[in-house]
């Protein structure tokens, strides 16, 4: 790999990490820079994991349109993400009943998974380019 | 450019599209603060984007 690509794919990687860093970048966003609360921590990380959800859906479609992902694999992802609602919902209803620790857990659970999920479609898109060289 | 070269940069482009995507809806939770919105009608906000979402998902996977 040349310098000038490795520079590259590492400035393309430091933009997703800072943008990556949305659990302070949401609660930045929903509170500004003040000491949040144990119930606005949680209600952070249960909004981060609802964005992460609709980003990697939008992403999702605009790659079946694009081709990039098969329509089964699209289904595939979209039963995923789905999967993961309820425990978001499980989340917003800790924290409506005052349950903070279980609603931070229940969201840390879901923004984790939905991570997890992030990073296999990033690979499996670069197993495809594999794929369709060979 | 190499094979190793075309994988890292689709798998950086992949989670690029996602971190976009992250990006603009940071965006509208930023601007639903200074509308004076509620904590609670952002987040009922971001439940209806999440779920529009994964709709659009299913709707393009079904289409012919």
């Amino acid at each position: 790999m040349t310098k000038f690509l490795r520079i590259i794919v590492c400035a393309i990687v430091c933009a997703v990490s800072l943008v990556g860093c949305t659990s302070g970048g949401m609660r930045e966003a929903m509170y500004g820079e003040k000491d949040v609360t144990l119930k606005e921590r949680a209600q952070s990380i249960i909004n981060e994991a609802s964005a992460l959800q609709a980003a990697i859906a939008k992403t999702g479609a605009n790659h079946v349109r694009d081709g990039l992902l098969t329509k089964t694999e699209g289904a595939r992802l979209a039963a995923e993400l789905d999967s993961y609602t309820s425990r978001i919902v499980a989340a917003q209803t800790a924290v409506d009943a005052a349950q903070d620790e279980v609603a931070i857990n229940e969201a840390t659970i879901a923004r984790e998974l939905l991570r997890q999920t992030e990073r296999r479609l990033a690979k499996a898109a670069a197993e495809r380019r594999a794929i369709r060289k060979e | 450019m190499n094979d190793d070269t075309l994988m890292l940069l689709e798998a950086a482009l992949f989670a690029a599209d996602v971190a976009g995507s992250r990006a603009d809806i940071l965006s509208q939770v930023r601007t639903m603060r200074a509308q004076g919105k509620t904590v609670q009608e952002i987040s009922t906000e971001l439940r209806r984007i999440a779920e529009e979402a994964i709709q659009a998902l299913k709707d393009a996977s079904e289409a012919p």
